[in-house]
């Protein structure tokens, strides 16, 4: 089936509020000429303030976007208006061939794509990595035995203690470990900051669980060599050693990499945004349609630039993945893609006790896993002005959202079951999407977690 | 204390004061007691509370509940709105740009007899919640969903007005008996249109056990299919203990041929002399002392308000020439307004038989008033105008206001007059093409000489919900014209862009 895009996936690709608004207004016929598509692309020619009409393309597969006007916005205000009266006014679409400029552009991406690969199948200095990998060994090593001797100090002394100390003291740890290129036990110590100061009641106890990962870390590292493939991979991860696009694609082309081909249902999209290096992490999750297996696509990108608008929330992409080594391998990027489909029919786990035992396995492989993505389906209900979700037999687990938006999910179930998407943390569920009636619906659109 | 209690404790006060007791009751954990004994302190601690940790958040379920699920909401009778149509709802609702054009969408839906998408009602429904005017707006477009969604929050209560429209005489009567105050309003207009009398009666019936606010309301709903039948009812509240009680059932009797208005027609014959002289009219009015019992018979101020003597006489010389049959006075209009409007308590009369004429459905009086007295317009009562235009056609009305606009007056009665003309204008939603061009063309003079930018600006944004789309063309023309430091007429043409697109929507199906 061919994917019709709807008005909230495509306003779910803007860059912004004022994206939102600025393609809106140009989504009217009034504003464009020359307007064409075929199934793989669309595009049109938009007057603006200058003297030649701004000329803007979609490319449908991913979808990818391409206009002339000067605006460093992606997509820009005319590549949303434009897809979004197609959207709405197709019939208005009525050239078929594409014109010279359309299909340069086509061609040129064709181009980039063949030369992305045989970059990727080039053959590797293995003498330079290995080098390089153990100067790198040489400086995480060093770290963890600085981390291991604050670790015991800091216990010796008690947490406590440690609560009434200043954010140097944290920070501190946390920028040596940056140093020893060990970025992920940096972030874990940067986060103990927030636990020791948040005024909960269990601080105490949150702290003691978090120092008790950071040590699982070490204790992993420490026996490396005697670990399964995928564990040790997943201890390098959490240290944050992280393996590039193109290592991975280059294990890929050897046949040392996890692959799935599958219809994968982008299921939701979440965006984080870190306030001390105002990064933003974009999360995308993907099921299999045959294989039932889960894949995690992560984008990262400075606040205010671009992210990767091409998975889009409630569609089916036939693609291949090729998963980033780990314990309970999640994290992949596409080697290929086709098409975007509509799905034809979602189906959720039946009851929570099957999702939330599917979370405990993985859990098993990974104990560091922070979220983990569930497909239910349940009813949404409010009690005591508190929002959770129901399954058939009872079973609840709460929401984290604004009420307004959990009114707008009552709303959208009308109080039977739906097909619900989110992010389990263990404690709370933190909705992204659902399906009712075959229609998908973004809850977190437009909201960033900090 | 539990194993992870121990823990806790233990390091919160230091592993050198307090050392771990690393004691696992569990059998699953028990096998680890005996490696994690052989490592430091730090690593004791930090091994079992990583495996504490672990081991509980695996093995933690869901919650269990035993409430109950909310019934399902019945599927909708009403269609779902086009995607074109939701694109400019998600404009007003989530932008929160031209929400002055939300009632006139929502018309437009409930004509189609479309519903918002689901996602839309609790945005909808929260906007009705703080703007009681958007209410009427909002009910009909609910759908059954809406209405499921009214019941899960009380503070959405005001939608259930929504239901009555479908239910029966038997449920409205239920509703009025046990329902509350905004539940009870709602079924009460709903049966006063069904049956005015039965409704009335019920009225009757707990009028006595009404708090004053609710009697002055529900008064008002008398409005719809007003007779002579209300007289007798009207009649008791026009004697009520209660100010706003006493005043809406005057409101109410002023509209009838009825005998309060025969009493104040005698009385007014008895206080007014109009001398003829030289194709002019002398009015000299003879008035009663304050406690004379004329006033009361008549039931005017049947408890005197405080404030002085004056004050008092002009209030109750006003309320006996509103009540009075206007057939009392001279039938040369044009002759009369013209000597009164010259006399010293000219502005009194003259504002107490506008609202009369409105009050009459006397369109010969208005366009005399507003012929030979267009500076006076300003004072009369709007509420007595919006009462004459809402029972008359588009055509009177146009004849009304094309006659008071164009009127030759000095530039400040022209300000004056186009302001208070608007602002009675701007109680009806929309006006005519024809209208509608005449408003642009006089607001295109106003605008030119008002120098107080923002309010222009205020004032032209206000008229463009109102405004035909045929003008539209005429209006992309002065904004070309139209000098840069003056008013800037582009808002008006996107708002009047935004509404044709939206009416386009409906046109098209």
């Amino acid at each position: 089936m061919t994917l019709v895009w709807s008005s909230e996936q495509i306003l779910a690709l803007a860059p912004d509020a004022g994206s939102v608004k600025n393609g809106k207004a140009l989504a009217t016929a009034s504003k464009w000429q020359n307007l064409g598509g075929t199934d793989k692309v669309l595009w049109g020619e938009c007057q603006g303030s200058g003297k030649n009409p701004y000329q803007a393309q979609i490319d449908l597969s991913e979808p990818a976007f391409r206009c002339s006007c000067p605006s460093r916005k992606f997509p820009c205000k005319h590549g949303l208006g434009l897809f979004l009266l197609n959207a709405s006014q197709a019939q208005l679409f009525t050239q078929d061939t594409p014109p010279a400029w359309v299909q340069e552009w086509l061609d040129k991406r064709s181009q980039t794509a063949e030369k992305k690969e045989e970059k990727q199948k080039a053959p590797v200095d293995l003498v330079a990595q290995a080098k390089r990998q153990q100067k790198r060994s040489d400086k995480v090593s060093a770290g963890i035995a600085d981390l291991e001797l604050w670790l015991q100090d800091l216990l010796s002394r008690g947490l406590a203690d440690a609560q009434s100390q200043p954010y140097g003291f944290w920070d501190g740890m946390a920028a040596r470990l940056v140093d020893a290129q060990a970025p992920g036990l940096a972030r874990r110590v940067r986060d103990l900051t927030g636990i020791a100061n948040s005024g909960q009641a269990n601080w105490a106890s949150e702290l003691l669980m978090a120092l008790s990962k950071i040590h699982l870390i070490i204790q992993g590292y420490q026996r490396l060599d005697g670990l399964e493939p995928g564990m040790a991979a997943e201890v390098r991860s959490q240290i944050g050693w992280t393996t590039s696009q193109d290592e991975l694609m280059g294990l890929y082309h050897q046949g040392a990499a996890a692959t799935q081909q599958d219809n994968w249902l982008v299921m939701g999209k979440s965006l984080t945004e870190e306030a001390v290096s105002n990064l933003q992490t974009q999360r995308v999750w993907l099921r299999g349609q045959t294989s039932g297996k889960l894949g995690l696509i992560l984008n990262f990108a400075p606040r205010n630039q671009p992210l990767d608008v091409s998975w889009v929330p409630g569609v089916l992409v036939p693609a291949e993945l090729v998963f980033f080594p780990g314990s309970y391998a999640l994290r992949a990027i596409a080697t290929s893609r086709e098409d975007a489909q509509q799905p034809q029919a979602i189906h959720g786990d039946e009851s929570i006790v099957m999702a939330i035992d599917r979370y405990q396995q993985a859990l098993i492989q990974n104990p560091w896993l922070d979220r983990f993505p569930l497909l239910i389906k349940v009813t949404p209900v409010r009690h005591d002005g508190q929002w959770s979700v129901q399954d058939f037999q009872g079973n609840y687990l709460p929401l984290e959202l604004v009420d307004l938006r959990g009114w707008q999910l009552l709303a959208m179930s009308g109080g039977e079951s739906i097909d619900l998407m989110g992010e389990w943390d263990g404690q709370v569920l933190r909705p992204l999407g659902l399906w009712r009636d075959g229609n998908f619906w973004q809850v977190n659109s437009g909201e960033v977690w900090s | 204390m539990n194993a992870w209690e121990t823990l806790v404790a233990s390091a919160l006060v230091g592993i050198d004061r307090q050392p771990p007791t690393v004691d696992f009751t569990d059998p699953a954990l028990h096998d680890y007691q005996e490696t994690l004994q052989s490592r430091s302190v730090t690593q004791q601690i930090l091994g079992a509370a990583g495996l504490i940790a672990v081991y509980q958040t695996v093995g933690q379920g869901a919650g269990k509940t035993n409430l109950l699920l909310p019934e399902v909401a019945n599927s909708t009778q009403l269609t779902c709105c086009s995607p074109q149509t939701t694109q400019h709802l998600s404009t007003i609702l989530q932008e929160n740009r031209y929400a002055e054009i939300l009632p006139e969408l929502l018309q437009l839906l409930a004509q189609a007899q479309q519903t918002v998408p689901p996602d839309f009602l609790p945005l909808l429904l929260e906007l009705g919640k703080r703007d009681k005017k958007l209410r009427l707006s909002i009910l009909p477009v609910l759908g059954n969903l809406g209405q499921w969604l009214v019941r899960q929050n009380c503070q959405w209560e005001y939608g259930l007005g929504a239901n009555i429209a479908s239910v029966d005489l038997a449920s409205i009567q239920e509703i009025w008996a046990t329902g509350s105050h905004s539940e009870r309003s709602a079924a009460l207009a709903q049966w006063r249109e069904l049956q005015p009398a039965e409704s009335r009666q019920a009225l009757v019936a707990s009028w006595k056990q009404e708090k004053a606010d609710d009697r002055a309301a529900w008064l008002e709903i008398l409005q719809t299919g007003l007779s002579l039948e209300d007289e007798e009812f009207l009649e008791v509240a026009l004697v009520d203990r209660s100010e706003p009680v006493r005043c809406q059932a005057a409101h109410l009797l002023n509209q009838l041929p009825s005998q309060y208005r025969q009493r104040l027609t005698k009385l007014a014959s008895e206080l007014l002399v109009v001398q003829d002289t030289n194709d002019k009219y002398k009015i000299k009015i003879n008035l009663p002392p304050e406690d004379a019992a004329e006033w009361i018979a008549s039931g005017i101020l049947s408890k005197p308000k405080a404030g002085s003597q004056q004050i008092i006489t002009i209030e109750r010389l006003s309320a006996v020439l509103i009540a009075a049959d206007l057939d009392i006075w001279p039938p040369d209009l044009d002759q009369l307004v013209t000597s009164i409007s010259k006399q010293s308590t000219g502005n009194v009369i003259l504002k107490a038989l506008a609202q009369a004429a409105g009050y009459q459905q006397r369109m010969d009086w208005i366009e005399a008033l507003i012929t030979h007295s267009p500076t006076t317009f300003h004072s009369f009562n709007i509420q007595a105008f919006l009462f004459l235009l809402a029972k008359n056609d588009q055509v009177v009305k146009e004849r009304l206001f094309t006659k008071l606009l164009s009127t030759e007056n000095s530039m400040k009665s022209f300000m004056e007059t186009f302001e208070q003309s608007l602002a009675v204008m701007m109680l009806d939603q929309y006006w005519s093409a024809n209208l509608s061009s005449l408003v642009i063309e006089k607001f295109y003079q106003y605008a030119q000489q008002q120098s107080y930018y923002y309010y222009v600006q205020q004032l032209g944004s206000n008229i463009s919900t109102h405004l035909d789309i045929s003008v539209l063309p005429k209006l992309q023309q002065m904004q070309e014209a139209s000098a840069p430091d003056k008013f800037n007429y582009s808002n008006c043409v996107e708002l009047l862009e935004f509404r044709r697109s939206i009416q386009a929507v409906f046109d098209t199906t």
